[in-house]
């Protein structure tokens, strides 16, 4: 772990099976974190498209590649769509999918302590480096 | 009306040897030559028939203003511009060094036709005429054979006999008002990979006019200058349509040539469609690359008509971003009065680096009719 600022969320329990819940931090950041089967995985709550709340973006699954006219539907609760352009992101890894799209959702530092979600995040930089928006320059 | 060659100052010099003009219109000169082409009885129900051959008179209310045809090219033979195949090789392949000109029959309007059989036997005579009247006479004609889109199968059928032929290039294939996409044309797409024959996409003057007719965004055009100028719009869903109905996935070889509407206007709709296929690619999964990947490897933009840009640094951006190493392809569009001359349009590209110029005056071409 880093030595980044420990924020004490909430409890396991709080935040359902295949669902997010966003965070805001003291100094004005934000975290979603993402409970996937009872795996839990934490990113800064941005889209890096446009910022929207990416813990607002439904949990899905989504139409695998396929031949023209063709359904494959896969990776149920996996993906998360972002709630303003849909784009996809692979819940678990914060890429997007199936595209060489370079950018993808910024992880943050999670851990379980004694059923309590803990994360550690960079802190704020006061040039503005490190903040939402200049994560996703 | 002058008959003869228009003086020009020395313009081998100044343009490429090896040139490939991608839209060039012959012309039948009249019905009856046309006749003389018909098979059988068939002959007998068409005759008396008007093509509007040799001019836009469908529908009478789409016509240009003036000349649509440039007045200085009308042949000694008579006929409009562009019906005399010995004269065209003197004033454009002979004058500037043209290697090879891409043959698209205009005005054909068999999408406009109530028959399907008349369409398809008209189709035949089509292809029958150019191809004794045209290719036979200089080896540098090649022909986009022409089909009905009335009845696939049938097109198809032509597609698979013409293309025998020698000096055989692409299918010039009229519209009805369905989009590229659409599962309507595969069997004309089949028969057209099958013989590494592009599609040619070009209006035809009946755009916009009837029933069933290709529309414009909006609406319909009240006059021909709204007519003439939304060419491009009529582009635009083709090539959206192209991508994300999967038809480059059904038809991997398969390519699309633009004809006669611009490049221009490709920037924004690359970027727009990478953009939303980011956020929509799980409607059509088999959309497998970025749009902009399709659009390059399977869709060409002709040149004419060469735009008026304030400078010439804004058309260099302009084509930048359109990857003319890839997309461009030079045409004059010959004998269209807003047709481009050659040594106009290398100006126009003289300050981009030798082998990009040579992609768009050759290359690109080359490539995507690949039986040049």
């Amino acid at each position: 772990m880093s030595n980044y600022p420990t924020h004490r969320l909430c409890q396991t329990g709080d935040i359902p099976e295949n669902a997010a819940r966003g965070f805001d931090l003291d100094d004005g950041r934000s975290v979603a974190v993402f409970n996937i089967g009872g795996e839990f995985f934490a990113y800064r709550n941005i889209c890096p498209h446009q910022y929207a709340a990416i813990c607002h973006g439904r949990i899905t699954g989504t139409m695998l590649p396929s031949d023209p006219g063709t359904f494959v539907y896969g990776l149920e609760n996996s993906v998360v769509r972002c709630p303003w352009h849909n784009w996809e992101f692979n819940v678990r890894t914060g890429r997007s999918l199936f595209t060489n799209e370079p950018r993808r959702l910024a992880p943050v530092e999670l851990r379980i302590e004694d059923g309590w979600i803990v994360v550690q995040v960079k802190p704020h930089s006061p040039t503005g480096a490190g903040s939402e928006r200049a994560l996703t320059s | 009306m002058t008959t003869t060659a228009p003086e020009r100052d020395a313009p081998q010099q100044k343009v490429k040897p090896l040139i490939v003009d991608s839209d060039v219109h012959p012309f039948s000169p009249d019905e009856d030559t046309l006749l003389g082409y018909v098979t059988g009885d068939w002959k007998e129900r068409l005759r008396g028939r008007k093509f509007s051959i040799g001019g836009l008179g469908f529908g009478g209310g789409g016509s240009h203003p003036g000349d649509h045809l440039k007045r200085d090219q009308v042949p000694p033979s008579g006929g409009p511009p562009g019906s005399d195949p010995e004269f065209m090789r003197d004033v454009l392949l002979d004058t500037w060094g043209i290697g090879a000109a891409l043959l698209t029959p205009f005005p054909i309007q068999l999408n406009a036709w109530w028959d399907a059989d008349e369409a398809a036997e008209l189709a035949s005579a089509y292809n029958r005429y150019f191809q004794e009247r045209w290719l036979a006479v200089d080896h540098r004609y090649k022909l986009n054979l022409v089909v009905s889109p009335l009845d696939p199968e049938v097109a198809a059928k032509e597609i698979r006999t013409v293309a025998a032929w020698d000096g055989i290039c692409g299918v010039y294939l009229p519209l009805p008002n369905v989009l590229m996409g659409d599962r309507f044309y595969y069997p004309i797409y089949k028969a057209a990979e099958e013989h590494s024959l592009p599609i040619v996409f070009h209006g035809n003057g009946t755009d916009g006019l009837y029933q069933g007719a290709p529309t414009f965004g909006g609406g319909r055009p009240s006059c021909y200058s709204d007519f003439y100028l939304s060419f491009p719009h009529m582009v635009q869903p083709h090539v959206v349509n192209l991508i994300f109905s999967g038809t480059f996935e059904r038809f991997p070889g398969l390519k699309i040539a633009f004809l006669e509407a611009g490049w221009g206007y490709m920037p924004h709709l690359l970027w727009r469609m990478d953009g939303a296929w980011k956020g929509l690619r799980w409607e059509r999964p088999w959309v497998k690359k970025w749009p902009s990947e399709y659009v390059r490897q399977h869709m060409r933009f002709s040149t004419q008509p060469a735009y008026e840009a304030p400078t010439v640094e804004m058309l260099d951006q302009l084509l930048l971003m359109t990857h003319p190493e890839s997309m461009i392809m030079f045409s004059t569009d010959y004998p269209h009065w807003d047709g481009d001359d050659p040594q106009v349009v290398y100006r126009q590209f003289g300050r981009l680096p030798g082998d990009l110029r040579d992609r768009i005056f050759s290359g690109n071409a080359l490539e995507t009719f690949s039986r040049l």
